[in-house]
């Protein structure tokens, strides 16, 4: 039986698996591994802010506000841009803006005691407010060309590359550092991990400001990959990035994991990308998303006695 | 050598003087017993001791300096660790990452290698002579026995020079209390821990300490070396002379079980029990005890609808039923109040009232649907002076109240839906003496009155003092049947612990 | 009920409720009138109202809804495309929010599965549903609303009538009835709600299907009063609907209908408020995010 649990827990590779041969002979071309990997490059924005995500809920607490720094984020970083900025250096200010905004949420939620979950929307009516405001909502073309980041490394996208050394890092980050495994212990029980000694609000605080750069590094790509900042950036990205973060619990140990969340929204960009190319409706990829990853979750939970699902907000 | 002087410690709660000039002492090498009934005041001293709270007035000395700033952290660092009953660690992650919280071996480039923390756990574990745990396995997958001994391992990475065990064998079968036991010693003998030892279980005080201290009433009675009391005189110690009054109750008011059988359970088997025949007559307490994990509580909870059952039949009033739920088995009459009455018998943050009449939200609702508020203050009112809750305001927080207070609203709540089968699952853990009495008198009332108790206990004297005749169970199975009149409190102890009758 | 004591946090907030209120009759140029009262405070605080005051109830079960947006937009959706007058409209949105409800009840309900991820998968499905439904009455993505429709939606007594019947009934639901105390019981502590033969599985799944039948209802209310529906009308919705119910919680202390609603109000007359003052229309969202957050910092203050 255990053995039974076992593969369901890792039914997400099996669908994936499933749907690449699904699509590579229903579609010439799409089992090539350079479209595999271009895939991955896709599925990198959301990835990205999946992994901040996730880390953040290691610890216990969920940070919505990224979908409102995104667009904020992308405006200044193509306004910079535009304005002759050097790149490197918008691209700094960015990060570091990510990291402030990530401190800012810390510091409502641990100091002032506010639940994360209401903090962090709060702040994503913020930013998302100061976005319009600043914006007024028009989209911003990037002037230049600053193809260096795209472009392939010999078969492979420099983004997917990346991505997977991002992804190795964080993965040791969280579960092989002392920090990571204080991380968990603290998202499990911080009154214990208080009693041990650790220092319960430092580490959470470093979770926010990590969270916040991986938001703003998500929003860059998002930016350059598309040569413009948009407003919707922020709307659209929501559900995509939490249901990554959330579906890395189904894959493996059941709690937040980052190659979990990579493999989340790998799916997802395979659903999207085999459906767009074969032609279905509008309807088929939303709708595919939505029941597969149903299907997945209800697998992860096959055999668990449990009563009936609740949250605590705070 | 003197390890720790608590001199003088006073700490006075609003109302309540809960440590009054205590002294208390701890040599090297001694497994010293701290013992004392609820409230007594042992729980304040040792908060005091780890720095959670702040005494009022006295004294601490540690290995013979004198201690002013006592932070939770500091007294870990000097070398004292603490492991409560919950034992604070962490289920999701694995043994040898527990063991290592907060020390763990770096390499150079300041990650943790896997292989490294797994050897250096093992490690620990063979020092207190633990082979048999694999350190890789998360640790919600360990029995209660063996995170036990991890926590104690966790302990020991810090070379603590002072052990503190709360309640340590609460979970633990005989067996591994003896394995438990057996590394405390070690660990006095050859590490030089010494060890102070928080316990309500006489026997096991007896097995393992070498001095006792007595808290009653927030202040010390009496410190000596365990071989100069002896157990009379030790629970005398405890509980004061009140002791006298006790137990004679029981017979003042006779209580003679009716021949009518209100509950009967035949050949009942399960997952966790095998074959469990007995019938329950009205005014009759029948008692089940046992040992942790005899299967008492999971029979309890089969009766009530909880858990389902292969074979065997329960019959009430003489009908066929197949409790399917907690519902149905309350339409037949029969109230449960769970072991844990803080996470499974109230809603902590709820009112008396509205715990009282959670049950009954059909019966007292106008036209079903509508609650009626005054009625059921009303209902809450009597229920509350019948059963002496204090304090008597019905929209009063539970989770303010004490243990005995709780326990009782517990019980209102199931007088309050007309229970006519009580079954009570260790209704007095966590009850100070004089709470225990209440409830035991309130048990009796109830069974006068006519209905069926079942009650279950791990606690040998309780079953005497309140039980008509009881069941003993080991295993799952039933032991033995007695009468309190024709048995003595070792002979229960021996069936319990699962002696057969080849050593008696 | 429950807690006897008052709490800080409530009076500051009526009391800058009011204040707030005072302020901009006196200030704003127009903003006491009844056209505006009416128009620009009441019915869109209705609208809010109606989603949000659905998942107070689930989320005073334990539970959250975050398909709620989602099945907004569905509900609109399909009253337009299916509905053949006004009161079938109503009827097919609010049954379609059933459908929604019942699906989500049964993944965390029945089966017990944490509801953060049962309904965020559940909002793909309803996007997919609303590409669908939308595809069988027009090709492009945008509907509009038959003329009796539109015109019920700009009428403040539908609006706000309806808005009025929801809050009363969920506010009796929760409060008198001895549902509301299951559903309390189930939120604070399923374990002894179950214990105590209350029928948990059925009453949580029920607060789901409540929920979102209310969140199709308010999806027509919404996207009538626009006047048109389309794909994605409602995303917006979802986080009003959970943010109004942690604000009431906040202010008040516990979740509440009458903190919700307060909630709404609250937010409606600052988002008002800001327009009237003359406060150019794209920095409204930003104030009110700026206002938002020191409420709820403030709500803390004096707690722990």
């Amino acid at each position: 039986m255990r053995r039974l649990k076992y593969i369901f827990q890792y039914s997400i590779f099996f669908l994936i698996g499933f749907l690449l041969v699904l699509f590579a002979t229903l579609v010439p071309g799409f089992g090539n591994i350079r479209n595999l990997l271009s895939m991955l490059a896709q599925a990198a924005v959301t990835g990205v802010a999946a992994y901040g995500l996730a880390i953040i809920m290691i610890g216990g607490e969920i940070d919505l506000s990224f979908a409102g720094s995104f667009p904020l984020l992308a405006y200044i970083f193509a306004r910079q841009l535009s304005a002759g900025s050097e790149f490197f250096m918008a691209v700094t200010t960015i990060l570091a803006l990510g990291i402030i905004i990530g401190l800012i949420n810390a510091v409502t939620v641990l100091y002032m005691r506010v639940p994360s979950f209401l903090a962090t929307t709060v702040m994503m009516f913020l930013l998302t407010g100061l976005y319009f405001a600043i914006s007024g909502g028009r989209t911003v073309y990037i002037k230049g060309y600053y193809g260096f980041l795209f472009g392939f490394w010999g078969p492979i996208p420099k983004i997917t590359l990346f991505l997977l050394v991002l992804t190795v890092v964080l993965h040791m980050l969280t579960e092989h550092t002392q920090w990571g495994i204080m991380l968990k212990s603290i998202g499990e029980n911080p009154e214990y991990a208080f009693r041990m000694g650790i220092n319960v609000s430092s580490i959470k605080m470093t979770a926010f400001a990590l969270g916040g750069v991986l938001f703003s590094a998500a929003a860059l790509i998002a930016t350059i990959r598309l040569s413009s900042a948009t407003g919707t950036l922020g709307s659209q990205a929501l559900l995509p990035v939490m249901a990554s973060a959330y579906m890395s619990t189904v894959v493996g140990s059941g709690k937040p994991n980052i190659w979990g969340a990579l493999v989340a929204s790998y799916l997802l960009q395979v659903i999207a990308c085999g459906f767009g190319t074969l032609g279905l409706p509008f309807w088929a990829t939303p709708m595919a998303q939505g029941v597969l990853l149903l299907l997945l979750v209800a697998l992860a939970n096959v055999g668990k006695k449990r009563g009936i699902g609740q949250v605590s907000l705070g | 050598m003197r390890v720790l002087l608590m001199e003088g410690v006073t700490k006075e709660f609003p109302g309540v003087k809960a440590l009054d000039n205590v002294d208390f002492e701890l040599v090297e090498r001694e497994i010293h017993a701290l013992v004392g009934a609820n409230g007594a005041g042992k729980s304040t001293l040792l908060k005091i001791l780890a720095g959670v709270i702040r005494a009022d007035s006295g004294n601490i000395f540690f290995k013979g300096k004198q201690i002013t700033q006592w932070s939770p952290r500091q007294v870990m660092e000097a070398g004292i660790q603490f492991i409560y009953q919950d034992l604070g660690l962490f289920n999701g992650l694995s043994v040898a990452q527990n063991i290592f919280m907060g020390r763990f071996p770096k390499t150079i480039i300041g990650t943790v290698s896997r292989r490294d923390v797994w050897s250096s756990a093992r490690q620990i574990l063979k020092q207190i002579g633990v082979e048999d745990i694999d350190v890789t396995l998360s640790l919600g997958e360990l029995s209660a026995a063996q995170q036990q001994l991890v926590a104690i391992a966790r302990a020991l990475v810090r070379n603590p020079a002072i052990l503190v065990l709360d309640e340590p064998t609460a979970r633990l079968g005989s067996d591994e209390v003896n394995t438990l036991f057996a590394i405390l010693k070690k660990l006095r003998d050859e590490n030089g821990v010494s060890i102070i030892f928080v316990s309500h279980r006489l026997e096991e005080v007896y097995q393992i300490a070498d001095r006792v201290t007595v808290l009653r009433d927030g202040q010390r009675i009496i410190t000596d070396e365990l071989q100069n009391i002896n157990p009379e005189q030790l629970v005398k110690y405890m509980v004061g002379a009140r002791l006298k009054n006790s137990g004679r109750l029981r017979r003042e008011k006779s209580l003679e079980p009716s021949e009518e059988v209100i509950l009967e359970v035949s050949s009942l088997t399960s997952d966790w029990f095998t074959d469990i025949n007995f019938a329950l007559h009205k005014r009759e307490i029948l008692g089940i005890v046992g040992a942790v994990g005899a299967g008492k509580s999971e029979l309890a909870e089969t009766i009530f609808g909880l858990r389902p059952y292969s074979k065997g039949q329960i019959r009430i009033k003489g009908c066929l039923v197949q409790p399917k739920s907690p519902r149905a088995s309350m339409r037949f009459g029969v109230a449960f109040c769970p072991e844990d009455r803080r996470s499974k018998g109230l809603l902590l943050k709820s009112s008396i009232r509205e715990n009282i009449v959670l049950a009954s939200l059909d019966r007292l609702a106008l036209g079903r649907w509508l609650c009626n508020p005054s009625r059921e203050r009303e209902v809450t009112q009597r229920l509350i002076k019948r059963l002496g809750i204090v304090p008597s305001i019905p929209d009063h927080i539970t989770y303010k109240l004490s243990g005995g207070n709780q326990q009782k609203v517990v019980l209102a709540k199931w007088l309050c839906a007309h229970g006519e089968i009580f079954i009570l699952d260790e209704p007095t853990v966590g009850v100070d003496v004089r709470g225990k009495q209440e409830i035991y008198q309130l048990i009796r009332e109830l069974a006068m009155q006519g209905a069926g108790v079942l009650f279950i206990t791990s606690d040998i004297h309780e079953l005497f003092e309140v039980c008509t005749s009881f069941i003993v169970m080991h295993r799952g199975r039933i032991v033995a049947r007695m009468r309190p009149d024709e048995a003595s409190l070792d002979r229960v102890l021996y069936y319990v612990m699962g002696g057969s009758n080849a050593q008696a | 009920m429950a807690f006897a004591k008052v709490r800080y946090g409530a009076i500051l907030s009526m009391a800058l409720f009011f204040l707030v209120f005072a302020l901009l009759c006196i200030y704003g140029r127009g903003f006491f009138t009844a056209e505006n009262l009416v128009r620009n405070l009441l019915m869109p605080a209705s609208m809010s109202s109606v989603i949000a005051c659905g998942m107070t109830l689930v989320m005073r079960g334990g539970g959250i809804d975050l398909s709620m947006g989602a099945t907004a937009g569905l509900g609109a959706l399909t009253g337009a495309a299916l509905g053949t007058n006004v009161v079938s409209s109503i009827a097919a949105a609010m049954f379609s929010g059933m459908i929604l409800g019942s699906l989500n009840g049964l993944f965390i309900s029945i089966i017990g599965i944490n509801p953060f991820i049962v309904t965020l998968t559940t909002s793909f499905v309803a996007k997919g549903l609303q590409f669908l439904v939308s595809l069988q009455k027009a090709q492009s993505t945008a509907l509009l609303w038959s003329l009796p429709m539109d015109r019920l939606g700009s009428s403040p007594v539908f609006q706000i009538g309806t808005s009025l019947l929801v809050i009363i009934f969920l506010y009796v639901f929760i409060e008198k009835t001895k549902y509301g105390r299951y559903v309390k019981a189930i939120g604070e502590n399923s374990e002894v709600a179950i214990y105590s033969g209350i029928p948990v599985r059925f009453y949580s799944w029920m607060t789901y299907v409540i929920g979102s039948v209310l969140a199709g209802l308010s999806g027509v209310m919404l996207t009538s009063y626009e006047g048109l529906v389309r794909v994605g009308s409602g995303d917006n919705f979802l986080l009003d609907a959970f943010l109004l119910p942690l604000l009431g919680k906040a202010v008040f202390g516990r979740l509440s209908i009458a903190g919700t609603v307060f909630a709404a109000l609250f937010l409606a007359m600052i988002v008002n408020g800001l327009y009237i003052l003359g406060l150019p229309p794209s920095w409204v969202n930003a104030m009110k995010g700026v206002l938002l957050f020191s409420m709820v910092v403030a709500s803390q203050v004096g707690r722990r």
